[in-house]
């Protein structure tokens, strides 16, 4: 981790006192762990620091970790869902991840406020995991049409779906 | 309690065990060939090499015995080294027939070259070839690809209890097989197929049917006998392939007879019955079942319950059996409800006894305990036999036998009954005497295609899990004895087999607090 | 009159907006999107898209997949340069699997990459030519990306659907004969740029049509998401191939094209200047490719050669256990790795279990951003406007909705 990541790390955890986890080194980059609802304290302390302003905010995506005990024989994370935020700054061409725990139906803080793009990346995991963002201005479906009824990217959904005339159920 | 410390984990092992056992029951997994729990120690293939502290050369694990404060690593630089050389030396004169082997997918030889063993070998000499044995009709032989662990030969002569296998010659010339050019006579010899490590002995009535990654499996209970040994059973494209042992302790330990697992090819043989028949012709389920509901209701009605008569089997589970009973209890009231129990006089307990002395029963079929706890017995009316000369003396106007082929165990009387019943109604696998016999046919689902539990002789109810789909037409038991009382005006609410068996739970006593969720892989003994 | 003036006003005529649908089956559309647009006149009221059409669940049949097989889902993202999604998949999984990746495949890589990159631009300015109506310079680009896909059919076999990458390398060595087809392909594509810009940057239509249109100030296009090419535009220097290098990009020359006011016109520009990069990319990389294998040494993970697979019992075996099973990816790991693909920042986001599958998926496409600020860019143009801006935005329906 270079310098100024180091740098930024350091502040942002200071910044959140308790609200901040653990910092992660693997081979995504930096990852740094925080609760749910320090999501906008964090994204606002990043999006504004000086010396390395994370302006761009690349994705948001989640994962689904009810199957990860089942697979692995490990632990997984205390939550089911886990957000992932990507931020990059371009001035300085650093990367950080977001990390924040999400129980299902709990809601997570939109991020629209501080990012445009965090319009449709919300509502894509919304769509795909379900996971509800509270502040979104039009929180609605993106790729699947509004009846749907399930969300896609749980595991508990079978890869052919629950349309028996489509696919035979294996 | 002696303690050892394998690769920096301590752990309790028991005097007596050696240090492979210990490591694989805490999880910790050394590789080998020639070792197999239930087998005597060989110690030939030397796979299982570690390496123990204070010793200066490495010791097999499978047979150097624990003591107290030994430190042993699995994981170093000599041991790695070791291994690759001996999986070098064993793919010597390995022949290149991954491609034609059927145990490709489950080949121990396979998985730890990929593993453990090296990526090229320096071996450019020719290959050692044998002549191909004829084993008889169940076990194929291919000496080439044997990599001499002897497993078939301490098998055939501790566990299966027919000396049939030796090790015959010596140093490069050694070859396993049997000590007279005669096929093998054991009723155990398939069990050879899952033993071998490799794939000099596959099974021939598999050979070449699907290949191991492309199937699916499930741990079901076979169906030749009250012991209720604890199958996996492979199938692909919804066909059912073969049977190979689940591990169950306290039933089959690891092992299954040929009886049990020839039975895969009865699911899909050219007999089996698969569409509703009413005298003779093809019919529509409905019509079949609205007759037969038809007439027994005129009977019920007219106060002549006890003119009909209700057999349940000892071949179908335990929801279809409680069906049963539950059909001639609530819905028709007739004290004529009976089943052919079979009858067993041979130990059947696992123990260290060849299996010719414990894994074979008399009773043919794997449920009648299970039948009888479920109360399809006779109470104050008749047995079957009584039922059927009842039937041929005409005091029984309705006969409903459910899965059973009366007429190949009792001919004689099952042809007088059919003759003089006014209405005959069978349910059934396949196609026999008895169908063609009765007046109402319905198609019965098989035992691999049923989701239900059966219950051993000693009293263990253990899960039984459908492998293929439902065949043509065919519907289980309980489905049937749904449909005829709802016909009758009595709706029952079970959606599935689990619903059916937690009303079991409820009424019948012994089997209080099971559910088929709560039912482990080894089963529930009942009464404990 | 001025532009955008609503004549329904000035005449004092009963005017209602009216809704139009620029809906999923559209020639102009360029991949299945739908755009619903309430109009006045000529001019766009409200704008409001609606994706998902070629929505085919790729993130969850990767979690089936083993991680070669998944190179064929990624082909289908952006289905005009399949071999950058390819690179970039395996390039994640690369970082996962800890495997270095010999040299020359990483050159292999770059070339075929920049051809993909070119091939992929001229597929977006070719058609957003036709949709302004300057019919002639398409088929310029055209001959270009024709020749394009040649190589690459030269190489993997398939125009689009190469599925060339495996986890360590490439699938095959490139044929004899590579050399010289890139060769003869390089002078083509600086001469066709110059025509297409000769014919073009000054002429009136054009301009007229292209500048000033659809513009998106730098600060937020960033706050949009926007990445590659569009971003440029905008004037932002943004690259991933100059800021966080990978493969060998480090160790090439070539320049970035920024644009000035992040209109119609400076995305097409910039998409044409960077063909010339490629181009200035591929000639470097043929001349410093060094010999060598193209698969990495990793025995459990790569597929041994095919002569070794007839005639080596430990090659049979390996052959085996990997197609069987697959390549095994360490457990409880994750690894993220973005590429510059033709539209932008393309990344992908691999969590692995331990086994043969990916057990999460993710892919960031870069047009997905893109496509989020379209309503922003044409409220209160022309519809003929909005021809033009969705064509330089170069959206790819299969890359927008996986």
């Amino acid at each position: 981790m270079s310098d100024l990541l180091d740098m930024v790390v350091s502040g942002l955890m200071e910044r959140l006192g308790e609200r901040a986890g653990e910092v992660v080194h693997n081979k995504m980059g930096t990852t740094m762990r925080v609760s749910l609802d320090a999501i906008p304290a964090t994204l606002d302390f990043l999006k504004n620091y000086k010396e390395c302003p994370f302006d761009l905010l690349s994705d948001i995506t989640a994962v689904d970790w009810s199957q990860w005990e089942e697979n692995t024989g490990l632990k997984g994370p205390p939550t089911r869902f886990t957000l992932l935020y990507n931020l990059y700054s371009i001035q300085t061409k650093e990367r950080i991840f977001i990390e924040a725990a999400v129980s299902e139906g709990q809601k997570a803080p939109s991020a629209t406020r501080l990012y445009a793009s965090a319009n449709w990346a919300e509502r894509e995991v919304f769509d795909m995991f379900g996971i509800k963002f509270s502040g979104h201005p039009d929180l609605k479906r993106i790729f699947l049409p509004e009846e749907f009824e399930y969300y896609p990217l749980r595991k508990e959904y079978p890869r052919t779906g629950y349309d028996p005339q489509d696919f035979p159920q294996e | 309690m002696p303690k050892v410390i394998i690769d920096g984990k301590e752990l309790e092992a028991k005097q007596g065990q050696s240090v492979l056992q210990v490591a694989l029951e805490n999880g910790i997994f050394i590789p080998h060939f020639c070792f197999h729990p239930q087998l005597k120690v060989a110690g030939n293939c030397r796979m299982c090499l570690v390496e123990i502290e204070k010793v200066p050369k490495l010791q097999i694990s499978c047979g150097t015995p624990i003591r107290d404060g030994m430190v042993v690593h699995t994981d170093t630089p000599k041991v790695k080294e070791a291994r690759e050389a001996i999986l070098e030396f064993l793919l010597i004169n390995h022949p290149l027939d991954c491609p034609v082997c059927d145990q490709s997918g489950e080949c121990k030889l396979q998985d730890y070259t990929f593993e453990y063993g090296k990526k090229e070998s320096s071996y450019r000499e020719e290959k050692k070839t044998h002549v191909k044995k004829d084993l008889g009709e169940y076990i194929e032989m291919e000496l080439n690809r044997c990599i001499l662990c002897t497993r078939c030969v301490r098998y055939l002569r501790d566990v299966a209890g027919t000396e049939e296998f030796c090790l015959h010659e010596r140093g490069p010339h050694a070859e396993v097989g049997p000590y007279l050019e005669k096929p093998l006579t054991s009723p155990f010899q398939m069990n050879l197929v899952e033993l071998c490590p490799v794939g000099a002995l596959t099974s021939k009535p598999f050979r070449f049917k699907a290949r191991v990654w492309l199937m699916d499996k499930v741990r079901t209970i076979c169906p030749g006998c009250s012991i209720g040994c604890n199958v996996v059973a492979w199938s692909y494209s919804g066909k059912l392939l073969r049977f190979t042992p689940a591990e169950n302790p306290d039933v089959n330990r690891c092992w299954l007879c040929d009886y049990g697992r020839l039975l895969v090819d009865r699911v899909h043989s050219d007999d089996r019955l698969l569409v509703s028949m009413k005298s003779g012709e093809r019919a529509n389920r409905k019509d079949v079942i609205s007759e037969i509901a038809t007439k027994v209701k005129e009977l019920v009605e007219s106060k002549r319950s006890n003119m009909v008569g209700i057999i349940g089997s000892a071949h179908l589970t335990n929801e279809d059996n409680y069906a049963i009973a539950k059909l001639a209890g609530e819905v028709v009231g007739t004290e004529n409800l009976a089943y052919m129990a079979g009858e067993n006089k041979r130990p059947i307990e696992p123990c260290d006894k060849p299996l010719t002395e414990w894994l074979v029963s008399d009773d043919k079929t794997p449920n009648t305990r299970g039948a009888r706890d479920m109360r399809v017995v006779p109470g104050k009316g008749m047995d079957v036999k009584a039922m059927l000369g009842a039937a041929a003396r005409g005091e029984i106007k309705a006969l409903l036998v459910f899965g059973d082929d009366l007429a190949a165990s009792l001919p004689d009387e099952f042809r007088a009954a059919a003759a003089a019943l006014d209405v005959l109604f069978v349910t059934s696998t396949w196609i026999n005497n008895t169908t063609g016999l009765a007046s109402l046919v319905l198609p019965e689902a098989s035992f691999a295609e049923k989701d239900g539990t059966f219950t051993n002789e000693p009293g263990r109810v253990q899960r039984v899990r459908s492998a293929v789909p439902l065949q043509g037409e065919a519907a289980p038991a309980w489905a049937t004895c749904k449909d005829i009382a709802s016909m009758m005006g009595h709706d029952w609410h079970f959606g599935c087999e689990a619903e059916v068996f937690a009303e079991i739970a409820q009424v019948v006593s012994l089997y209080h607090g099971l559910s088929h969720d709560k039912i482990p892989f080894e089963g529930a003994k009942l009464g404990v | 009159m001025e532009k955008g003036t609503n004549i329904g006003e000035t005449l004092d005529l009963h005017a209602e907006h009216m809704i139009l649908n620029f809906g999923p089956s559209h020639p102009a559309t360029h991949g299945t999107l739908r755009i619903i647009l309430e109009l006045e006149g000529e001019t766009i009221v409200k704008c409001d898209t609606e994706i998902g059409y070629l929505h085919r669940g790729i993130e969850k049949l990767a979690e089936d997949w083993t991680y070669n097989k998944c190179v064929n889902l990624t082909d289908r993202l952006n289905y005009c340069s399949a071999f950058m999604n390819n690179t970039g998949f395996h390039l994640a999984c690369e970082k996962l699997f800890e495997i270095e990746v010999p040299p020359r495949a990483q050159y292999i890589r770059t070339i075929l990459s920049e051809v993909s990159r070119i091939a992929d631009h001229m597929t977006a300015i070719g058609p957003n030519f036709v949709d302004i109506g300057a019919l002639t310079p398409f088929w310029y680009c055209w001959a270009i990306r024709e020749n394009a896909y040649d190589l690459l059919e030269f190489v993997a076999g398939a125009r689009m659907t190469t599925a060339f990458t495996r986890v360590g390398g490439l699938e095959d060595d490139v044929p004899a004969g590579f050399g010289d087809k890139v060769m003869a392909f390089i002078p083509d594509v600086y001469s066709t740029m110059d025509e297409v810009e000769k014919l073009l940057a000054k002429n009136r239509i054009f301009n007229d049509r292209t500048r000033g249109v659809g513009a998106l100030s730098g600060h937020e296009a960033v706050s949009y998401g926007w990445t590659g090419p569009c971003l440029r535009a905008c004037g932002i220097p943004h690259d991933l191939r100059k800021a966080n290098p990978y493969m060998v990009y480090d160790q090439l020359d070539f320049d970035i094209p920024i644009g000035e006011h992040g209109d119609t016109y400076d995305r097409i520009f910039v998409r044409i200047e960077e063909c010339r990069q490629s181009a200035r990319i591929i000639e470097q990389a043929l001349d410093k490719m060094p010999e060598g294998p193209v698969k990495a040494d990793a025995k459990q993970v790569v597929l041994p050669e095919k002569d070794g697979v007839y005639n080596f019992m430990e090659d049979l075996i390996h052959h085996f256990e990997i197609v069987m099973y697959g390549p095994k990816a360490p457990k409880e790991d994750a690894s993220y790795e973005a590429t510059e693909a033709a539209n932008g920042e393309l990344g992908f986001y691999l969590v692995s279990d331990g086994s043969n599958k990916p057990y999460r998926m993710h892919v960031r496409p870069p047009c997905f951003h893109i496509m989020a600020a379209l309503p922003r860019l044409v409220e209160g143009s022309l519809i003929a406007d909005l021809s033009a801006v969705l064509a330089s935005l170069n959206i790819i329906a299969g890359e927008l909705d996986r």
